[in-house]
């Protein structure tokens, strides 16, 4: 299944590093966004099927956003990642409605497939 | 000297200030009143006399710090002021002016009883201090329980009720004060006899200091007569009001003739002695409160640079190592079907295995540059002057190695003036000077830009701290021809230099 795909971080580098790999695994980019308003936005304009969410934003936090867009419903499947790890992050993360975390250095096609349904 | 005391001169401005609104109020009250026969002219007299107490009295209290005549001075003046609420026709306001109208005379017995030292010197003279308060202030205060104005036939125009009144009793009231007369009388001429030949058997030094005092005794006994003779006498017109008035210009000079004779009063040994210890109190309470502070604000300072570091590490080097991970990976997996790609993964991850090392390197310079350890301060100075964003000149005269925590402090100085110079200043140059000066590092360093620093700002502050923690001091000045000038003066001694 072709899954189109949203990065949200507000480093470029990553963004860049991110998108080379998930295309190579067959995962369609459907765009980037560099902080929270960003990423709002683009959820309503591209309608992508998932989100790879940074925790830490330059204009907020990306555990709050996730709980935000998945209590709504229909919001895409979302995949948090932090560079930090997940015991720095404490309980909230797996109240945040997301289907998974992952720290950045584990990223890759696989581990993602396997996180969302 | 005089910061160190700013915690006395506070305490004095408060109790000028409050002297003064005393002062405003007292004279609203009596020359609005129409108790007095010329209202304008008592609230005059009572403003003159009040604050030529309490500004004399501030003074002495200022330059005689241990010693009570300048309290006792200052207290003579708000007494005064208080006591002259009983001409107000405000009831509760003029039956607290009667119920203290004796005190200041209680206090100017105290206070010719211990000129100059402020010392109690014998028991006759505590007894005669003992009884004027006693006397002056309960026994002639307290009557006003008793008097009712409304019933009193000698008084045509005072107010008419007295909210303090518990029991009418005129002739109590009267009794009262004819006995405190009886027997205040004899015992002031027996003090005046004890003053005069105290007078008579004082040296040639302290017959310097106590001549202007004698004025002072004078003027005291003077007002007291007249007081009891205005009390005692016939009502003669407006006889009691002259009287009353001059003896109010005579009492107006008293505190001068005081404080003269206390500033003519050369201090003891253990007076000095009191006196550097007010002085030094003052000085080592001011220390520790800037000690605290500085404490504080380091212990912040070192908090706030953790913060960043960890912040630099994760926004830096981290994402960079992140990506290159990504890109092994990529690189590994594209290496079989499409070894072009896999070689530009490595490209990239080259690139940014570069810049982590970069970041990491400059982050390691942050916390401690290498070069300062192993190549000493001018070294590490000339590194810091080819990294600055304007040209540099660096003037080092240093022939030896100095203490590391004055190296180090020289070394950040320094490099946060450089960064200030690049982000705020405008230059277009700047120059570095290191010297030893009288067992002192000095370090200087001058830009030509638009001036302006602010050295109550975190980065100067944390320097200043920095600095101050070695027992130095840094200073920001905008020298008059622009630019900046910041300094910093750094002892060797104590800080691990012979």
């Amino acid at each position: 299944v072709s899954r189109r795909i949203l990065i949200v971080d507000d480093h470029a580098g990553f963004r860049a590093s991110a998108r080379r790999m998930l295309e190579a695994g067959g995962f369609e980019v459907a765009g980037e966004a560099e902080d929270a308003a960003g990423a709002r936005v683009a959820v309503t304009e591209l309608s992508p099927d998932a989100m790879l969410l940074d925790v830490q934003l330059p204009d907020g936090d990306g555990i709050a956003l996730a709980a935000e867009l998945t209590a709504d419903g229909g919001s895409p499947e979302i995949v948090l990642c932090s560079s930090r790890g997940a015991d720095e992050l404490g309980s909230a993360l797996t109240r945040s409605g997301a289907c998974g975390f992952l720290t950045k250095d584990e990223l890759s096609p696989a581990a993602i497939r396997e996180l969302l349904s | 000297v005089s910061a160190a005391r700013t915690p006395l001169r506070r305490a004095l401005a408060g109790i000028a200030i409050a002297g003064v609104l005393l002062g405003i109020v007292t004279f609203v009250m009596v020359a609005s009143s129409e108790v007095p026969t010329a209202p304008l002219l008592e609230a005059f007299l009572t403003l003159l006399v009040g604050w030529s107490f309490i500004g004399t009295g501030l003074f002495a209290w200022d330059r005689r710090p241990s010693n009570l005549i300048g309290p006792l001075m200052v207290g003579v003046g708000f007494v005064w002021m208080l006591a002259e609420f009983k001409t107000s026709d405000i009831p509760l306001a003029a039956s607290i002016g009667f119920a203290i109208s004796s005190l200041s005379i209680s206090f100017l017995i105290h206070l010719l009883l211990i000129f100059p030292t402020g010392k109690v010197r014998s028991r006759l003279d505590r007894f005669y201090i003992v009884y004027a308060y006693v006397a002056g202030g309960f026994v002639a205060g307290f009557p006003i329980l008793f008097y009712n104005p409304a019933t009193d036939p000698d008084c045509k125009h005072c107010v008419t009720s007295n909210p303090l009144l518990i029991h009418a009793n005129l002739d109590l009231v009267h009794a009262i004060f004819t006995g405190l007369s009886a027997v205040s009388v004899p015992i002031l001429v027996t003090l005046i006899v004890h003053l005069v030949r105290r007078a008579r058997a004082a040296d040639a030094e302290e017959r310097r200091s106590q001549e202007p005092v004698w004025w002072a005794g004078l003027a005291t006994i003077l007002l007291f007569t007249a007081a009891l003779l205005t009390n005692l006498g016939p009502e003669s017109g407006n006889y009691d009001d002259v009287v009353w008035y001059l003896a109010n210009f005579v009492i107006a000079t008293v505190p001068f003739a005081f404080l003269l004779g206390l500033l003519r009063t050369r201090l003891s040994e253990a007076d000095l002695v009191a006196e550097e210890n007010v002085r030094l109190d003052a000085e080592l309470q001011a220390r520790l409160d800037e000690l605290r502070e500085s404490r504080a604000r380091i212990v912040e300072a070192g908090y706030v640079a953790r913060r960043k570091l960890e912040r630099d590490l994760h926004d830096g080097a981290q994402q960079h190592l992140v990506g290159l991970a990504l890109d092994l990976r990529l690189a590994r997996e594209k290496l079989d079907d499409d070894p072009r790609a896999a070689a530009e993964m490595l490209d990239e991850a080259s690139a940014e295995l570069a810049k982590a090392t970069e970041e990491l390197r400059e982050l390691a310079r942050g916390i401690h540059p290498a070069i300062l350890s192993d190549r000493g301060l001018e070294a590490a100075i000339e590194s810091l002057a080819k990294r600055a964003p304007v040209p540099v000149e660096v003037d080092a005269s240093l022939d030896h190695r100095l203490p590391e925590p004055v190296e180090a402090a020289a070394y950040f100085v320094v490099s946060e003036a450089l960064t200030n110079v690049g982000r705020h200043a405008g230059a277009g140059r700047a120059e570095v000077e290191i010297r030893r000066s009288n067992g002192n590092l000095v370090v200087e360093i001058k830009d030509d830009g638009r001036g302006g620093a602010d050295p109550a700002g975190s980065g100067l502050r944390g320097l200043a701290d920095r600095v101050a923690a070695l027992d130095g001091r840094l200073e920001v000045e905008d020298p008059a021809g622009g630019g900046t000038i910041v300094r910093a003066d750094i002892p060797l001694s104590g800080n691990g230099a012979s």
